[in-house]
């Protein structure tokens, strides 16, 4: 179904494009939002993804790889966002200087509630990333590597150093260690 | 309770965690982002842009046949081709040319049979195409002292870790540099051809190097030299010691070119 529905949309029907990639859109926001903390930026992020998904469609040769295509693009465009929003602040990263609460948003306030979030939004855009496919999404090793374009083995080698980052970040929570953002303005 | 077992349960808190933080996006976002995506123009297949290729291709090289018939006197033109009415061929902006021979047709190995991902480098100012199998470089950020590295200007098909300022790693095949001065070839040149990339005047030409540098001598290097509008130029450029893994990376490299999009 979904592979038929891949092929009309390369042929440009678009209503085959919308009932493949509604039901995923909730899903994609929730990645975008977790790797980007900022619920305003993951919608940008999406539309970007989705627009090149439809854009460049015609260009997919392996139908059955779809879903894992859409969630790269997802990720290319979740990181294009994070260095826009870097340079628009003047930093040279997104995390830890990224602070989300300056958006003002209710997600963002979400964010700060309580240690987990502090400790998972003091990681690096690309250990979030990480994470959230695998904890979020709940791909497996190879779809996620796949959808991040590394290795299986390098993906799980990085899953494992962010989970380290994540336990070292919440202990120094726990001990009131000033965090890595608190230092920047 | 030991680490690993410490870990266990930091990844149970995580999966528990996210699926209650996940934002949801606003009400009507899946309305408004389909509706941009419907007044979208979808870019043509590999398929139908290769088979374009294939055939201007073969129109040349039907030219050419003619011309060399003519020219010695082997073949002579049917009744119905009038002497001097040969056909020619001039290469569009989504069409890149190599030198000294025919547009690339598809095979098993070649970017034809290949599914690509769009890689933007914000940075600089440009997009292109990269096959699926291949990596890319993401931005990586530099301490103190050190250049940034912008995303997308290296490329290979095993991975690589692009380190600031500490030159290139072995998995590199294809990397695209920009600069205040056109490049000059770095050994002989074996051939150059004026040509339009994204719009934009350009040179491919390939080399073959002379004397020991980056690469030992006797490397065949294939590259594009691009003019940009502020005055800089992108450089893009493969090499290969090995004829059959030059080959392969010079159709990527012209696949990838095809696709370029500047917007600097």
């Amino acid at each position: 179904m979904q592979t038929e529905l891949v092929q009309r949309a390369q042929r440009g029907d678009h209503d085959a494009f919308a009932a493949l990639v509604s039901p995923e859109i909730g899903r994609l926001h929730g990645l975008a939002g977790l790797i980007l903390r900022d619920a305003s930026r993951a919608e940008d992020a999406v539309q970007e993804a989705l627009l090149r998904a439809w854009r460049d469609l015609p260009r997919l040769r392996d139908v059955e790889k779809f879903g894992a295509w859409l969630r790269k693009l997802l990720v290319n465009a979740c990181h294009d966002e994070g260095r826009r929003l870097a340079r628009r602040r003047g930093e040279t990263a997104l995390a830890p200087g990224h602070d989300p609460a300056a958006s003002g948003d209710a997600f963002s306030d979400l964010l700060e509630r309580d240690e987990l979030a502090r400790g998972f939004g003091g990681l690096t855009e690309q250990e979030r990333t990480v994470l959230a496919c695998r904890y979020y999404l709940d791909l497996s090793s190879s779809e996620a590597a796949a959808a991040l374009g590394m290795k299986e083995a390098t993906y799980r080698s990085k899953v494992h150093r962010a989970i380290r980052a994540l336990a070292a970040a919440l202990a120094a929570d726990a001990r009131g260690a000033p965090r890595a953002e608190d230092g920047l303005t | 309770m030991n680490d690993e077992r410490l870990e266990t349960e930091l990844e149970r808190r995580l999966a528990a965690w996210m699926a209650g933080a996940a934002p949801h996006p606003s009400p009507g976002f899946a309305d408004r982002a389909l509706r941009l995506t419907a007044t979208t123009p979808q870019r043509a297949s590999w398929t139908g842009m290769f088979t374009i290729a294939s055939a201007l291709g073969a129109v040349a090289a039907v030219a050419l046949a003619v011309v060399i018939g003519l020219q010695f006197g082997r073949i002579t033109p049917g009744p119905n081709i009038p002497t001097g009415a040969v056909p020619t061929v001039t290469p569009g902006p989504s069409l890149t040319p190599t030198p000294s021979e025919a547009p690339p047709t598809p095979s098993a190995s070649s970017s034809a049979a290949r599914d690509f991902y769009r890689c933007e480098n914000a940075t600089d100012g440009y997009a292109l195409d990269v096959p699926s199998d291949w990596y890319a470089n993401p931005h990586v950020e530099a301490g103190e002292g050190l250049d940034d590295v912008a995303a997308c200007r290296f490329f290979g098909p095993t991975e690589f870790e692009i380190a600031p300022n500490a030159g290139l790693p072995d998995g590199v095949a294809i990397s695209i540099q920009l600069s205040p001065e056109a490049p000059p070839a770095a050994g002989t040149v074996i051939s150059s051809t004026d040509t339009t990339v994204a719009g934009r005047d350009a040179t491919v030409r390939e080399v073959e190097t002379t004397s020991e540098g980056p690469t030992p001598p006797g490397t065949h290097v294939y590259e594009y030299v691009v003019s940009l509008a502020d005055g800089r130029f992108l450089h893009a450029s493969t090499d290969s010691l090995d004829e059959t893994e030059f080959a392969e990376r010079r159709r990527i490299l012209d696949a990838m070119m095809e696709t370029l999009e500047i917007s600097s």
